[in-house]
């Protein structure tokens, strides 16, 4: 006859098997713990998309357009943010381009560089410039 | 409307594809495997598709999607039944806890699943352009291209962009642009939906796959295992394709074990080496490592295969099927590794290849084997993101208090699984010897995922083959 369950495992096997599981739920609090403290929606990708809105409609459907911008920490991912509304444009980060988008969501225009002029602006930082030496 | 008429075509095609190569009628737990394994296939396929169509500048995605399932029905109902074949019948194995421990466990276990999944949606809310600037710049990026760029997606690849990778694989933008193409928008909400269900179909694949071969109890504790990793919660919300790549490495190992439970010398359904292949395919479609994963499969079946010729003596007869074998398993992932060495040809060249002279010298520099080989060993026991303790320790603790000695692989398939991920880790390993970038930083931003790519197979062998030690042994 089967003994009963109860008898089958040694009182380390069951010592183990209770850390394990033990151990297990803890590691859930965790993660919850970590998802509660993972803030609320931060989709910066969306406001950047309307942001670039206007301009996307006066560029061409395709091809690759220079790009200027802030030279703080935040220079990279504006970069990419930039790259990600203009898509299926391609941002060069490189001035040496006949058309320029100038990306300066947190300071004021600045003095750009001799060559490059404004085409126009539309407004939260975003310009569009041309470079007057590429031809 | 025609979304929910995408995601139907697309579950669907994943489930004729296994069904198709899996006659079988099922029972419950075979059931949520099939479907596990559905939703990766389905996902890979009407990528694959999708790319294809978009590659040959084809717009008429409903129709083809639409056409491709009527095919796989027609093939499915043609080949009905014929070669069904139950699965073997898996051994009596089901740890039997006493009552209050099962009573326990179970809790444990609903309160684990609530947990990961409680998780995984509020870190995909937080985050629904994904966690972290690859999700953004490369995948998301690339799934942009596609959908945008139309027939210019190619545009997507130019080296003018930095750090986009133009030479990763494309399951993952591809799935993603496929439904924003139905959508008719970039709506953050697809590639969210896309990582949860490799997140959760991951851990269904896990439960359904441990079920079978070790029972309801162990199925549980793995699947706790894996639930409870916090980095594999978080990476599966954060819209990186290291979860896609770990859900199809896993699934090309389970197929492999269920086919090696057949008899060697019965006739084997090859239907499972067949799905094992595809899934190799798909998993080289998703990320470049997954390339290196269908070589160290080949190279770990051989090894495996000349072993046993040379060490276990049989007949001519009973010895070819192996080879034959390993012959389908390589051809069923031949056409979707096609599309990868496609996209190898007409994107710019990945950044990790050297020359040959720069490379041997960081070959003949034993300093970098000793710093990777520090970073190995630290991140085995700080891999994860455990807590308070790290789940491969806790696995040595088991392995050394309760489990039997009789650990050792005997099955084929479970040999060539191990060798697989050591071939793999082994791979990997030269990879950074050779990397063109600072070696510790790319140690730091990339090994923790890299094992990550490998944890759900390294926690299915562990409790596929470890064998808890029962009272009546412990007393002899």
């Amino acid at each position: 006859m089967k003994p009963p369950p109860s008898n089958h495992f040694s009182n380390r096997f069951v010592a183990v098997l209770l850390v394990f599981i033990v151990c297990c739920v803890l590691s859930s609090f965790r993660l919850v713990q970590q998802s509660l403290h993972s803030g609320s929606s931060d989709d910066v990708a969306t406001l950047s998309n309307q942001r670039f809105a206007a301009l996307r409609n006066e560029l061409p459907s395709r091809g690759v357009i220079g790009y200027i911008g802030e030279s703080n920490d935040s220079a990279t991912p504006d970069y990419y943010l930039t790259q990600y509304a203009l898509a299926p444009m391609v941002v060069n980060r490189s001035i040496n381009h006949t058309l320029i988008v100038g990306n300066f969501p947190r300071t004021r225009l600045p003095q750009f560089p001799s060559g490059l002029e404004v085409v126009k602006d539309f407004g939260n930082g975003v310009v569009l410039l041309t470079n007057k030496d590429i031809h | 409307m025609l979304l929910a008429l995408a995601i139907a075509l697309c579950a669907a095609s994943g489930y004729l594809i296994v069904r198709i190569a899996w006659p079988s009628l099922a029972k419950g737990t075979d059931r949520l495997l099939k479907w596990s394994l559905a939703v990766g296939f389905g996902l890979g396929f009407s990528s694959a598709t999708f790319f294809v169509l978009r590659a040959t500048n084809l717009q008429h995605f409903l129709t083809i999607d639409a056409l491709c399932f009527a095919f796989l029905l027609g093939w499915y109902f043609l080949r009905g039944q014929n070669g069904s074949m139950g699965l073997p019948q898996a051994p009596d194995c089901n740890l039997e806890l006493p009552p209050w421990l099962h009573r326990f466990l179970i809790a444990a276990f609903a309160v684990t699943l609530a947990a990961a999944l409680y998780s995984s949606v509020k870190l995909a809310i937080a985050h629904p352009r994904g966690d972290g600037w690859d999700a953004f710049s490369i995948w998301n990026l690339h799934a942009l291209f596609l959908f945008r760029g139309g027939s210019y997606w190619r545009d997507g690849l130019s080296p003018l962009i930095p750090w986009s990778h133009p030479d990763y694989p494309l399951l993952l933008p591809a799935s993603i642009a496929h439904f924003w193409t139905y959508l008719g928008t970039d709506s953050p909400a697809v590639p969210a939906i896309i990582g949860l269900s490799f997140t959760f179909s991951t851990l269904g694949l896990l439960y359904s796959s441990l079920e079978r071969v070790r029972g309801r109890t162990t199925a549980m504790l793995g699947l706790m295992t894996l639930g409870t990793t916090p980095f594999f919660i978080e990476q599966g919300s954060s819209q990186y394709a290291d979860v896609p790549l770990s859900f199809f490495i896993l699934a090309s190992i389970v197929l492999l074990s269920i086919f090696g439970q057949y008899p060697a010398h019965n006739p084997r359904p090859r239907g499972f080496i067949v799905l094992a292949g595809l899934a190799l395919g798909f998993g080289a479609w998703t990320k470049n490592e997954g390339v290196l994963v269908v070589f160290a499969t080949v190279l770990a079946s051989l090894l495996v295969s000349g072993h046993s010729k040379l060490h276990e003596p049989r007949t001519k007869e009973s010895e070819a099927p192996e080879w034959r074998a390993i012959a389908i398993l390589l051809l069923s992932a031949v056409p979707v590794f096609g599309l990868v060495l496609w996209l190898k040809h007409v994107a710019p060249r990945g950044d990790l290849l050297q020359a040959p002279a720069v490379m041997l010298q960081k070959f003949l520099t034993p300093a970098r084997y000793w710093v990777i080989l520090k970073w190995y060993s630290r991140e085995l026991f700080r891999f994860g993101e455990w807590w308070p303790i790290s789940a491969t320790l806790l696995f040595l603790a088991v392995y050394f208090i309760a489990a039997s000695r009789e650990m050792g692989p005997k099955a084929a398939s479970l040999r060539i699984a191990i060798w697989m991920l050591i071939l793999t880790l082994a791979g990997y390993f030269a990879i950074y010897v050779i990397t063109p970038n600072e070696l510790y930083w790319h140690l730091r931003f990339s090994l923790n995922r890299l094992f990550l790519q490998l944890w759900p197979s390294v926690v299915f062998l562990f409790f596929s083959s470890v064998s808890f030690r029962s009272f009546n042994n412990v007393s002899k």
